[in-house]
């Protein structure tokens, strides 16, 4: 008998027993469900917790200071920094070439007035053009704005400003709150628009030191948690660039921070968690200080490995219980079916075409149960994600993201459909054996 | 066919119970034999060792020149599906099948191509006049039209030897006459060897040879008369 054959003879005997073939799959089914929703939930927390730890940027990230690094933190996650360093091309082209690095992401900021039209600033003591409410002192933070996941940013609120644009800009919880907009509030900020002013030190005619700004309108599209640099609006890189060169083209007696270092810091992707401590070590080395959280990191893996390992044995456990079932229902079946068995055998079933149609029996059950009880563990994460994500942005904080673990829904269903199958194998073995002569005894 | 001496026993829970003590007895090929005999006397067992359904335990028996005794595991299995066709008296329909897959089964057994055993299904059950109901299943089939389904399942993998245990058993007079009819009118027209375990005395006149079974043995063989058949038996 061909094993499509085997298949169809299988198929026909669960259908005709349709109660009995339902609640084994939905036991198989729950079982496989917990397995998944369990694991998906504890991918999704590992997740959320290494991207809170990463700051939402890629695990491998060393986040290099225009300052020189302190010999006595060396591998410390976050070490106090040395002395200012300016960061030219030059430092910047070496560090790219360090063997592990991926990438290596400039990082601008420039001095910046924040004028919010109808938004008065604690602290805030200028009065922006036209009246426009009160300003204060922030930094722009200029990024790549096209490769912003690789970055540490998270976005809580709207979308990121379009790459290459100078008029949208993102801003931090931060600056929000020195205009008293906190918690959910921060939402109602996109769309706003603000006033950016690029400072330029001069000397008047006396000689008293005079500061004149050039404002541009920006629209707000998004609110951030940013440590890319320390600032209170994100934009494009080209918009802070020019602002950096309006500042710095000032009287720098009036201004002397306008000629800073070019980058305010760099952000390295090295090649994987494993190169990062060789390639902070070799970024060290050129003069620059580091931060990256990979100690922390290991620890949290280590941790999350190990409620990994209990939930995936709690899930097998689950499995393996909901198996017991197959094999009891398989053993009922051989008990009732031992004359139609017989009368397989007396029409020329071998041994081995028997025990191939109750193993397959046992693995649809079990593959069945396994594809339903993956669909609901992947839905039942969903929701449980959806409540998680709905209290996580009520508070102003980024939510979680569940993605469909394809990986572990292939190994789901075919681990229950193997220990289906397992399952299976003392009743098939058993209906094997029975003789030929059962066709004729009952 | 011939069967020389044989005996066989079951183990009982008070010890062995012998059923068969040195039964003898020889059908030619092609011919057509009743066996008969009281309740107990070892007909179904002697039916089951000759259709290898059971594995004989003492004694030879020969099918077809083959030494039956001597199959084991797939060989008997092979034996099964290809040289007999049995017919059961509870006609042996697997109840989630329909009738054109329950005649399919054997050869479906036998590794036979899809299209080839489909046809061979259509075939047998028009020959048995059951075309019209091949996609019912068992249960919504009458006595006669079950044993028709079962009686072309016999002859799927054209085997040379029909084992019929009971085969009117369940089934009353007039339907009884078809199905008697109908499988003696394929075993001329196929040319194999019919043996058939009743009760019946009518029935059993049909035959061409009588093999009386009493108490484990086969007591007598006697010459048969002419039977509705017409046939008389070639002799052992």
């Amino acid at each position: 008998m061909s094993w499509a054959d085997a298949f169809r003879l299988a198929a026909r005997s669960v259908l005709r027993r349709p109660g009995r073939a339902a609640l084994t799959v939905v036991a198989v089914a729950l079982a496989a469900a917990l397995f998944t929703a369990m694991l998906t939930m504890a991918a999704t927390a590992q997740g959320r917790v290494l991207n809170q730890l990463a700051k939402g940027g890629p695990l491998a990230g060393i986040q290099v200071a225009a300052a020189a690094p302190d010999p006595s933190q060396a591998g410390v996650d976050n070490p106090t920094r040395g002395a200012a360093k300016p960061i030219d091309q030059a430092a910047v082209d070496r560090i790219a070439r360090i063997p592990g690095v991926d990438v290596v992401l400039p990082i601008v900021t420039a001095e910046s007035l924040v004028a919010w039209p109808g938004h008065t600033a604690t602290g805030g003591n200028v009065v922006g053009p036209n009246n426009s409410g009160s300003v204060v002192f922030d930094q722009l933070v200029g990024v790549n704005l096209s490769r912003l996941s690789d970055f540490p940013v998270t976005l809580s609120a709207g979308r990121f400003p379009s790459p290459g644009s100078v008029t949208q800009v993102d801003v931090t919880p931060v600056l929000l709150a020195r205009y008293g907009i906190t918690g959910t509030r921060t939402r109602s900020v996109v769309g706003s628009q603000i006033i950016l002013g690029a400072p330029r030190g001069f000397r008047s005619a006396d000689g008293t030191p005079v500061f004149r700004s050039r404002w541009t309108k920006a629209t707000i599209v998004g609110v951030v948690t940013q440590q890319a640099g320390s600032g209170g609006v994100l934009a494009s890189l080209s918009l802070v660039r020019a602002d950096q060169r309006w500042t710095a083209a000032g009287d720098l007696s009036v201004d002397p921070d306008a000629a800073g270092s070019p980058y305010a810091g760099l952000f390295v992707i090295a090649r994987g968690l494993d190169a990062v401590p060789s390639v902070r070590a070799a970024i060290e080395a050129v003069g620059y200080s580091t931060s990256a959280p990979e100690n922390l990191i290991a620890t949290v893996e280590r941790y999350v490995h190990v409620v990994e390992i209990v939930l995936t044995g709690i899930g097998v456990i689950a499995l393996a219980i909901a198996s017991l079932g197959i094999t009891n229902a398989l053993l009922a079946a051989v008990r009732e079916r031992r004359r139609e068995i017989g009368i397989l055998k007396a029409v020329g079933a071998r041994d081995r075409d028997v025990l191939r149609s109750f193993l397959i029996e046992a693995g649809v059950m079990g593959a069945l149960g396994g594809v339903i009880g993956t669909v609901l563990g992947l839905a039942l994460a969903r929701l449980v994600a959806a409540i998680v994500d709905g209290y996580l942005t009520s508070q102003g904080l980024a939510g979680v993201h569940v993605s469909t673990p394809y990986q572990l829904a292939v190994a789901t269903v075919v681990g229950a459909t193997v220990l289906a199958v397992a399952a299976g194998a003392l009743p098939a073995r058993r209906a094997a054996r029975l003789p030929a002569r059962e066709a004729v005894e009952l | 066919m011939v069967g020389t001496a044989l005996a066989h026993r079951y183990e009982g829970p008070s010890g062995a119970v012998p059923v068969l003590v040195g039964a003898t007895f020889a059908v030619p090929r092609d011919g057509y034999a009743a066996l008969v005999g009281p309740s107990g006397a070892g007909k179904t067992t002697l039916l089951s060792l000759i259709g290898g359904l059971e594995r004989v335990q003492t004694g030879t028996l020969e099918v077809g020149g083959r030494d039956v005794a001597s199959l084991v595991g797939d060989e008997l299995a092979a034996y099964r599906r290809t040289t007999v066709g049995f017919i059961f008296q509870n006609f042996g329909l697997l109840e989630a099948l329909t009738a054109s897959e329950n005649v399919e089964l054997a050869a479906v057994l036998a590794g036979e191509r899809s299209a080839v055993r489909r046809r061979r299904a259509a075939e047998l059950l028009d020959a048995v006049g059951m075309t019209p109901r091949a996609a019912h299943r068992p249960g919504a089939l009458s006595g006669g039209e079950r044993q028709r389904v079962a009686i072309a399942r016999a002859l799927v993998n054209s085997p040379r030897l029909i084992l019929a245990d009971e085969p009117t058993g369940n089934l009353d007079a007039d339907t009884s006459e078809e199905v008697m009819q109908l499988l003696e009118s394929l075993r001329r027209d196929r040319g194999c060897t019919l043996m058939v375990v009743t009760h019946d005395r009518a029935l059993a006149a049909r035959a061409a040879q009588r093999l009386v079974l009493d108490r484990g043995r086969i007591t007598s063989a006697p010459t048969p008369g002419t039977g509705a058949t017409g046939e008389r038996a070639a002799g052992p």
